[in-house]
Parts: C-alpha cells; sequence; structure tokens
C-alpha cells in the first residue's frame, strides 16, 4: 500500500519541460556564432593636421621644404617617386618604380606573394627615405618641411588624376622615417603636409 | 505458470551538463560579439614599416572608410568606383551627407568615448579614424581632409594593415 502511494507521489512530480528554452538557445547560439567577428588588430599613422595651412586659413610663413611627387601612370599602373625642392630639380628617385598589383597584399596572396610584395616594398620605402636625406644634406638649405604631392599634374590639382592611396601611404611612412632618424641624430622634426589644390573644386572655378 | 513481470525503466538523457555548456558558450559570443558592425565594409589596407600599433584601451572613434562602392568586388586588382563609408553601414555617402556627418561628430561630447567636442577655439578635440583602401584615388581622401577642415576637425589616424608576416 505504501509502496503503492510512493509511486504515485513519483508519477505526480513536476518536471519542466526544458524542450522550448534549449530551442531557443541554441537559435541564440547559433545567432552569435554566426556574427561573431573577431576584431582584426590594425596599426595606424596618426596626425594632427597643421593649423595655419589650408585653402581657407592665412598665409604661413614661407618654408623651405622637400616636395615628395607621387608620379603615377595610369596606363601601366605603376608609380615612380620624384623628389625635389619645391617644384624646382625634380630628381627620380632610382628604383622607386613599382606596379600597384605588386604592393597591395590581398587575402588570397600565399605566404611567398605576402613576403614578395613586402620586399618591395621595403625596398621602395627605402630608396625614398635614402633619397629625402640625401636631397636635404646635399641641397645646403634649411629644410622644415616635407610636403607629398598625389596629383598627376601637381598645377591644375586632383582634377588632372591622384595617385592610389597605397602610394601616399607610403610615402607618409617614409616621411615618418625620416623624422625619426632626425630625432636619433637629435635634429627637429620636419612637419609633413599635403599638397592639394581644392579637392572639392570650390574654389578653382 | 508463474508470469515473470518485466520491469520498464524509463531511461531519461540528463540535460543539465548540455544546457550548462551552451550557457557557457553563449555568454562567451554575446560577450566578444561587437554589435556595431564597424569593420563590415571590405577594403585593402596598405602596409607600412613605421606604423604604431593600436593602442589597447583605444575607445571607439569615429571612423571613415575610404572602399570600393562595389562591395562584392573588393578583391579584384583595381574596382573602378570608391566612396565614403561610415557607422558600418553598406551606403555610399554624397559629399553634403559626409559634410553633415562631420559636423555632427566633431561636437559630440561623450566621456565614455573621450570624445571632448569642441574647444575654446572653436576647434574639435574629436578624432576621425580614416581607413583607406590602399587602390583608391587619394582624391577621395584629399575631399575628405577638405570637409574635416571645414567642420574644425584636425586629428586624424590612417588606418595601417597588421604587420602579418613579422607579428
Amino acid at each position: 500500500m505504501a509502496k503503492k502511494r510512493r509511486n504515485r507521489r513519483e508519477q505526480d512530480k513536476a518536471y519542466p519541460n526544458l524542450t522550448p528554452m534549449i530551442d531557443v538557445v541554441f537559435q541564440l547560439l547559433i545567432f552569435f556564432i554566426l556574427c561573431t567577428r573577431f576584431k582584426i588588430e590594425e596599426r595606424n599613422h596618426r596626425a594632427d593636421m597643421p593649423l595655419d595651412e589650408g585653402l581657407e586659413s592665412q598665409m604661413s610663413v614661407p618654408k623651405e621644404f622637400v616636395t615628395i611627387y607621387c608620379h603615377w601612370d595610369p596606363e601601366t599602373l605603376s608609380n615612380e617617386y620624384i623628389v625635389a625642392i619645391g617644384a624646382r630639380n625634380r630628381k627620380p628617385v632610382e628604383g622607386s618604380r613599382s606596379q600597384l598589383k605588386q604592393m597591395v597584399i590581398f587575402p588570397s596572396d600565399n605566404i611567398a606573394t605576402v613576403g614578395d610584395k613586402k620586399v618591395l616594398y621595403e625596398r621602395v620605402f627605402t630608396s625614398l627615405v635614402t633619397s629625402i636625406e640625401e636631397y636635404i644634406i646635399r641641397s645646403g638649405a634649411k629644410i622644415e618641411k616635407l610636403e607629398i604631392s598625389y596629383a598627376r599634374d601637381a598645377t591644375k590639382g586632383v582634377s588632372s588624376g591622384t595617385a592610389p592611396w597605397m602610394f601616399v601611404s607610403l610615402a607618409i611612412d617614409a616621411a615618418a622615417k625620416v623624422n625619426q632618424n632626425r630625432e636619433l641624430q637629435k635634429k627637429d622634426p620636419l612637419t609633413v603636409t599635403f599638397k592639394f589644390a581644392d579637392a572639392l573644386g570650390r574654389h578653382s572655378k | 505458470m508463474a508470469r515473470r513481470h518485466r520491469v520498464l525503466t524509463e531511461t531519461e538523457i540528463d540535460l543539465t551538463p548540455m544546457i550548462d555548456v551552451i550557457f557557457q558558450l553563449i555568454i562567451f559570443f554575446m560577450v566578444v560579439t561587437q554589435i556595431t558592425t564597424q569593420d563590415n565594409v571590405n577594403l585593402r589596407l596598405p602596409d607600412a614599416l613605421t606604423a604604431n600599433d593600436e593602442e589597447e584601451d583605444a575607445k571607439k572613434i569615429f571612423t571613415v572608410h575610404i572602399a570600393p562602392s562595389d562591395q562584392g568586388r573588393v578583391n579584384v586588382d583595381l574596382p573602378e568606383r570608391f566612396g565614403w563609408f561610415c557607422y558600418g553601414e553598406a551606403k555610399e555617402r554624397s559629399v553634403d551627407e559626409m559634410r553633415a556627418i562631420l559636423q555632427k561628430e566633431a561636437q559630440i561630447v561623450d566621456p565614455h568615448r573621450e570624445l571632448r567636442g569642441m574647444n575654446a577655439n572653436n576647434i574639435s578635440e574629436n578624432m576621425i579614424y580614416v581607413r583607406c583602401d590602399a587602390r583608391a584615388p587619394s582624391e577621395h581622401f584629399s575631399r575628405l581632409l577638405e570637409l574635416m577642415v571645414d567642420a574644425r576637425m584636425y586629428k586624424i589616424k590612417v588606418g595601417i594593415m597588421k604587420d602579418i608576416l613579422t607579428k
């Protein structure tokens, strides 16, 4: 008799039905697995743009400067760097010609290809840094600024076409290296600016 | 003849450990998932040798992506058109839209994101992070700089690819 009652009590126990909860939990899990993207680390060049230069600012005190021209050829999709004091004494940087697709790294590139691209980048970078430093020494002028020009025709501005960002970024990288080297030599860093005339076309009409 | 009663025993699978593990997984994914779609704009960043590593405590700052207009053709050698994207949306921004966005971003004050808005000289202390595709014509960057100057924003960070071979 007592055993029967115990069995009845056992049967009467209420168990929560976990099935719907497991369903929902699985839905959530699948959602998060599909949506999660792990952040890819990046690096950066950080800069404060000069307040005393630009189209609408007052004219700044003239500075002697070296210009790095990104000489982009859209037909061969290649670039060569040229350095000059302002627009004078333009001198092509030896060994700096490279094609865009030889420089940009794609996810589909294998390790060997990435290695080749990095070697080429380093070669162009080193040539440019060396060239800028030699140019500054040989010019004998008191250079205070490095200017990066990326328009195909610097006098016409961006309307003449511009070099891809890869080559401008490399020029920024080289300018940063020149400044790092100057810091080691206890010299003042050079201001780095961009030469561009009225990219939005508001002033040149 | 005595009949033998077979005792039927119900076997139940104990779901408790599985539920425990699934909850652990859900909590993990909830914590690591970034609901913002900041990185959903696809582009190819350039490489560099002197770039700074990203600060570990870097707060999320306003990011402008200069990326191929056709996000389905990111991996071709040279996409035909590029444009500005922001807030992780796959919507290309016009000059007027970008001007309005920058004017708004220049003024935002948010201590949690270390955004201080305009200073006493009416210059924005807020920084912009620009992720520019290596193949994009630099005029897109140039135009963005002009709009930044209009919005009185002068602090900029330019994104560089992580060094995948040496680190």
